[in-house]
């Protein structure tokens, strides 16, 4: 997997880089937007880290020129500008998501996996399977083991989430985002109980813990 | 519990003021009239009894006269034939003797209500005799009395007369001055709900807006005039403010990512587990610090009206549906129930509820975040939402200590927190933010301690 990460910010450039690397992607960083648009159209990369404001060329007309000569590589958008309308700004102009700084490199990380995750193609399965868990894509209903786990319409739309990603790291924002559609933190961090209470459905009573808290970054659903 | 009521909407007047200015216009008219008309009406009436008077006084002395030149005979032989003159009984004669009976004259006896001394006697109609008179009596040289009588009724259908054209004048000027009034006020309405719409927009965040001024240069234009200047020197501190979050958002966000970037590098780094456990506590800490300065740049956003919102219909009740999803495991382990009573749910008014999604998602879970932190363990949180005569409104209820009265306006302050509650998790900016985002809204919002917390919003419908 190739990145390429255009920021001026030199330090803010570097851990993203680095904690891409760590995630095993092989990465480019460039510093101004003429440079940026030289390598996206010129490389084949699997993502763009882009950051909105830029010297030599603003981030989003850069990113316009690339929408506009076909280039359809996915883009993380890295913005100080956290406003809705900013967002939307970023999404009309061919962007795939949008962070604001500060942010955490670990939900950048994830982000990135379920950019990549969406962008291929769905194979139109009708279950998706960790380890002994399953869920039936068209009935809606989940299994351990072969026992059915009684699920509340949100923990199904939550644990579908974690199981399309399946062995990525995912955010408490991207849950807040992708299950709830909520594009701000609530004031008291109702995601973790919302996955203990998952975690005590699907993990109890069974010897393999398939739901994972990651430190610092989310939660992850994998078997080992 | 009347002093937490916070209300962010202006009230409309009760009684118009143009309903006021032309009633008051016609008061004053009516008033005027009044007090000419009864000056006038007492005059006139003071008049016509003078002259009778003197008419009556001119007669009985020219009788006296006669009396005194050729004694009781002629004088009898002279009210005789007056008596038989006068047929129409306009004029009454009648001449007593000491005893009071009659002599000669045309009436029969001395009336009842006419007392037998000297001077003048208003006799009113009494109904067995249409006519009304004035009479003088006067002694004649101890042996006689003589009585003239004189027909007022004329002069009382004059007064009469005078009366109804007066009442006829007073309701006139009653009407004439309420009418003028309406006219006259109705230009002004104009002018008037003209700045008041002016000034609703610019409350609503559009700082640009101007209050129109024609060039007639009046009061009203002046005030204008008066009210712009204020405008243009509100609008130059707004952008100042707007300036400097700008700044802050720039300023801060990155030195804030780098230091999030070499924390988050330090943990894997870190070998000794306690050492770790600092790094990640400090991660928490800047990542607390990052919504409480999201929340602040919302607010001051929102109040500077530089927030671009989307406002569309709203379905408040799966609004708050989700919201309350979100927080009910939270609530279960505190051991607390959450209800909702919907009634607004297919009421017509539900569908014209315009608001922006994102911004009252989150005064909702604000709300609902502070009823479960403060509300007792196993009690019950009772959200109502209900269509009132201005749009909907949502109730939201905990059985906690509340808030005190004295403190109910002030949590609505950036950082302001309630004493008791300085332990708890918390920004002070939560009731800032819910506050700021119904002011846009044009809503209302109510704090009341109500047999434990009560918050009550108004959202209006369009």
């Amino acid at each position: 997997m190739r990145a390429l990460i255009i920021e001026d910010d030199l330090e803010v450039a570097d851990f993203v880089s680095q904690a891409l690397a760590e995630s095993g992607f092989v990465t480019d960083s460039v510093h101004d937007g003429r440079e940026g648009l030289y390598m996206a159209a010129n490389e084949n990369y699997d993502i763009i880290i882009l950051d909105r404001m830029l010297p030599g060329k603003d981030g989003l007309s850069l990113l316009r020129t690339l929408r506009a000569t076909e280039i359809t590589t996915p883009v993380l958008l890295l913005s100080a500008l956290g406003e809705v309308r900013h967002r939307i700004d970023g999404l009309h102009s061919g962007g795939d998501d949008y962070m604001v700084k500060p942010f955490s490199v670990a939900e950048l990380v994830a982000r990135v996996q379920v950019l990549l995750k969406r962008t291929l193609p769905s194979g139109g399965e009708t279950e998706l399977t960790v380890g002994d868990l399953r869920i039936d894509l068209l009935s809606r209903k989940a299994t351990r083991a072969g026992k059915t786990i009684d699920l509340k319409p949100k923990e199904y739309k939550l644990l579908e989430f974690l199981m399309r990603h399946a062995g990525q790291v995912v955010t408490r924002t991207i849950l807040l985002e992708q299950v709830w559609d909520y594009n701000f933190a609530p004031q008291t961090n109702v995601i973790d109980v919302h996955m203990s209470r998952l975690r005590n459905k699907i993990d109890k009573g069974f010897n393999v813990e398939l739901l994972h808290t990651i430190r610092g970054a989310g939660y992850c659903i994998r078997e080992d | 519990m009347a002093r937490g009521i916070v209300s962010v909407k202006i009230k409309l007047p009760r009684l118009s003021l143009s309903l006021k200015f032309a009633l008051s216009i016609g008061g004053v008219f009516f008033l005027i009239n009044f007090i000419f008309e009864g000056i006038v009406s007492e005059t006139s009436e003071h008049f016509m009894e003078k002259e009778i008077d003197s008419r009556l006084q001119t007669k009985i002395n020219d009788l006296n006269e006669v009396y005194d030149l050729g004694g009781i005979t002629l004088l009898q032989t002279l009210i005789d034939r007056r008596a038989r003159q006068e047929l129409s009984a306009s004029k009454i004669y009648l001449l007593t003797d000491k005893t009071y009976r009659k002599l000669s004259g045309n009436i029969p006896a001395w009336p009842e209500k006419v007392p037998k001394t000297a001077g003048f006697t208003e006799l009113e109609d009494d109904h067995t005799t249409p006519l009304e008179y004035r009479f003088l009596s006067r002694p004649l040289g101890g042996q006689y009395h003589l009585l003239l009588g004189l027909d007022t009724t004329k002069e009382e259908e004059l007064e009469d007369q005078v009366f109804i054209v007066f009442l006829g004048a007073l309701l006139l000027s009653l009407c004439g001055g309420t009418i003028a009034g309406v006219i006259l006020h109705r230009g002004l309405k104009k002018r008037l709900s003209l700045i008041s719409a002016t000034c609703s927009e610019i409350m609503l965040g559009r700082f640009s807006k101007r209050i129109p001024v024609s060039r007639t240069s009046d009061e009203i234009d002046v005030m204008g005039h008066t009210l712009n200047s204020m405008l243009d020197r509100i609008e130059t501190l707004m952008d100042g403010i707007r300036h400097v979050t700008d700044n802050i958002a720039h300023d801060l966000r990155t030195p804030l990512t780098r230091l999030h970037g070499r924390l988050e590098r330090l943990v894997p780094l870190t070998e000794n587990d306690e050492n770790r456990k600092l790094v990640e506590a400090a991660i928490a800490e800047v990542d607390q610090l990052l919504v409480t300065f999201s929340a602040l740049l919302s607010i001051t956003r929102l109040e500077t009206g530089e927030l671009e919102t989307n406002f569309a219909p709203m379905p408040l009740g799966s609004l708050i549906e989700d919201a309350i999803e979100i927080y009910e495991p939270l609530a279960e382990d505190k051991g607390q129930n959450i209800i909702l009573k919907d009634t607004l749910s297919g009421q017509s008014v539900a569908g014209q509820i315009l608001g922006d999604r994102d911004l009252i998602t989150q005064c909702f879970t604000n709300l609902i975040d502070n009823a479960v932190k403060y509300g007792p363990a196993n009690s019950t949180i009772t959200i109502t939402l209900s269509a009132v005569e201005t749009g909907a409104e949502i109730v939201i209820h905990d059985a906690g200590s509340g808030i005190p009265e004295n403190e109910q306006s002030n949590v609505l302050e950036r950082f302001y927190r309630v004493e008791s509650s300085r332990n708890l998790p918390g920004n002070g900016l939560g009731l800032s933010l819910v506050a700021a985002v119904l002011r846009i809204h044009n809503g209302q919002l109510k704090l009341e301690n109500h047999n434990g917390f009560q918050v009550t919003i108004i959202l209006p419908s369009q």
